[in-house]
């Protein structure tokens, strides 16, 4: 399971009952009364068919109502009593698609993605302007990671666009259990991830890349070859302005020579920091700082 | 006699535990003999431990500058020794990630008491963490303690060295604690000094060294400064030589960032 911190739930469509999705509005029970015998008395006459999903609730909220042949000063008498909108068949046809219209560009301004549930490029692109002006005002590191699949394609193409899903999903999860609970990773688009590390050095960047390529070669493999990424990293300087564009070029850069280099990789731009971390003394210099021998000394 | 611009040296080791505290303590009390108004500042950020080698309960530490609304004077105490202490916190974890934001302020509060002193000390933490280089930076003097054991060494070298890469630092001031005898401290620096040649092409200054003594965990466990309570002991002669040495060694390059940069 991937951690839910990275989780969104994505929006629930609404597209799959379209006989409960009449406008509903509430009602009192003492107007459902009125309602239901009105309904009672119409079935009986065989005017009409009716779903009333008014629920065991004592205040209903929502009603859904189908009611094809009822006619059009039924439906109007109908009104008079609640507030509940009756629609023919057609008419319901119409309001389903154009809440399917209304849904897809809510889904749109939303920040997640709807297959895998993480972050969206929306967010990401906002969340990078946020972390990079926290960069320029505290002198903390801000480092961003680009992710892509290897021979998503071929997947897709040999097995469907199904298992290519599945796979993206997987992959997705198994990023996300290698990351820490403040790393923000998105969908950046296609099999394209991007991991927004704020606080975090190019060299532990570094480190947490390596372990994601790992991971995702554990993979059980669905082909021949097993599952891989390339990974670009960088690091902001904010000597290099405001841009977000040039810091996702560069890591776009790195990205690009991590598939170039022949994929399942890791590349980086810039420098990396001559920090201690870095295992700064090397064995040549430690042999001779340990050394024994007293006359070569100085 | 006071001059405007104190003259600042941080103290750092790379390895903790190699006697960096009890090192930079016994140099304070040294120069207040020779008559210097010493502050000395323990940036050992979240693992102080200068006020217990004092034994002193400072009534507020630089964790109250940082996050409360103390000034700094108001924190500073007087010691013994004779010098002024601004302790810190112990076991504070924030203290010892602070951010960059809260460094600069840090060192812009310690700029503004400055003037009020001759010497001022730095005993930085160990490691070679962001805000252990910050406060070496801060300082145009860096002292670097070490000891026999390879692993204080490898760890001062790697302290240098960083200094040098990322601040192009060229000259450090070298003291070599708990030495058998004159001659190991000799080849121990000989041994630093040459990879620094060879390596970073810079070469180092030797301040002096310290013997191993049973005096020294002695003065440590009845929490008092060594110099001050036995000043004519072979410890606290080295101590004295290794004080006139550095008052004595003027680095030649003042590389980047000193407080005079506000």
């Amino acid at each position: 399971m991937p951690s839910p911190k990275h989780k969104v739930d994505p929006a629930v469509p609404l597209r799959n009952q379209p006989t409960e999705i009449i406008q509903g509005a509430s009602i009192s029970t003492r107007k459902v009364q009125t309602l239901a015998n009105i309904l009672r008395l119409l079935e009986k006459e065989k005017a009409i068919s009716v779903w009333l999903d008014s629920g065991k609730d004592r205040n209903p909220e929502l009603f859904a109502i189908l009611a094809d042949e009822l006619s059009d000063s039924e439906r109007k008498a109908l009104t008079q009593v609640t507030d509940v909108v009756v629609h023919t068949r057609e008419n319901l046809a119409k309001r389903v698609a154009e809440l399917e219209k209304e849904n897809k560009h809510l889904r749109s301004l939303s920040l997640t993605d709807g297959l895998t549930g993480l972050y969206n490029y929306r967010f990401f692109a906002k969340q990078l302007e946020v972390e990079m002006a926290r960069t320029r005002r505290t002198g903390q590191p801000c480092s961003l990671m680009m992710t892509d699949l290897d021979d998503f394609k071929l997947l897709n193409d040999t097995l469907g666009h199904d298992e290519g899903n599945k796979y993206l999903v997987k992959v997705s999860e198994v990023i996300g259990e290698k990351l820490r609970p403040t790393d923000i990773l998105c969908r950046y688009g296609g099999d394209e991830f991007a991991v927004i590390m704020p606080a975090t050095t190019l060299f532990d960047a570094l480190r947490i890349a390596q372990r994601l390529r790992e991971s995702v070669v554990m993979i059980p493999p669905k082909l021949d070859n097993p599952f891989s990424v390339s990974i670009g990293l960088a690091e902001y300087d904010p000597s290099c302005g405001q841009e977000m564009s040039v810091f996702v070029n560069m890591t776009d850069t790195a990205l690009y020579r991590a598939k170039k280099g022949g994929k399942n990789r890791v590349c980086y731009e810039g420098k990396l920091p001559e920090i201690g971390k870095v295992a700064p003394v090397t064995q040549d210099e430690r042999a001779i700082l340990l050394r024994r021998d007293d006359k070569k000394g100085r | 006699m006071q001059s405007k611009e104190p003259v600042i040296t941080s103290i750092a080791s790379g390895k903790g535990g190699v006697g960096k505290t009890f090192i930079t303590a016994n140099l304070a009390a040294c120069l207040v003999r020779e008559g210097r108004k010493v502050l000395v500042v323990d940036c050992d950020l979240g693992l102080a431990n200068m006020d217990i080698l004092l034994g002193i309960t400072p009534m507020f530490t630089l964790q109250d500058v940082v996050f409360g609304d103390q000034t700094i004077q108001d924190v500073i105490t007087s010691t013994k020794a004779g010098f002024d202490l601004l302790p810190a916190s112990s076991g504070v974890k924030e203290m010892g990630q602070l951010l960059y934001e809260k460094i600069q302020m840090i060192k812009s509060a310690l700029g503004s008491i400055f003037p009020n002193y001759d010497e001022v000390l730095l005993d930085t933490g160990a490691g070679i963490s962001e805000v252990v280089l910050q406060f070496n930076l801060f300082a145009p003097r860096n002292i670097i303690v070490l000891n026999r054991e390879p692993t204080s060494l490898t760890d001062a070298y790697a302290v240098i060295k960083v200094m040098h890469q990322r601040f192009d630092r060229t000259s450090f001031g070298i003291i070599v604690n708990s030495a058998r005898d004159e001659k190991e401290a000799d080849r121990l620096f000989g041994h630093v000094d040459t990879v620094c040649r060879d390596f970073l092409g810079i070469s180092l200054h030797y301040l002096g060294h310290i013997v191993s003594d049973e005096a020294i965990p002695r003065s440590i466990v009845n929490q008092k400064v060594l110099v001050q309570t036995h000043p004519n002991s072979r410890v606290g002669m080295n101590c004295f030589n290794i004080a006139r040495a550095a008052s004595n060694w003027k680095p030649q390059a003042m590389a980047t960032e000193g407080p005079s940069a506000k």
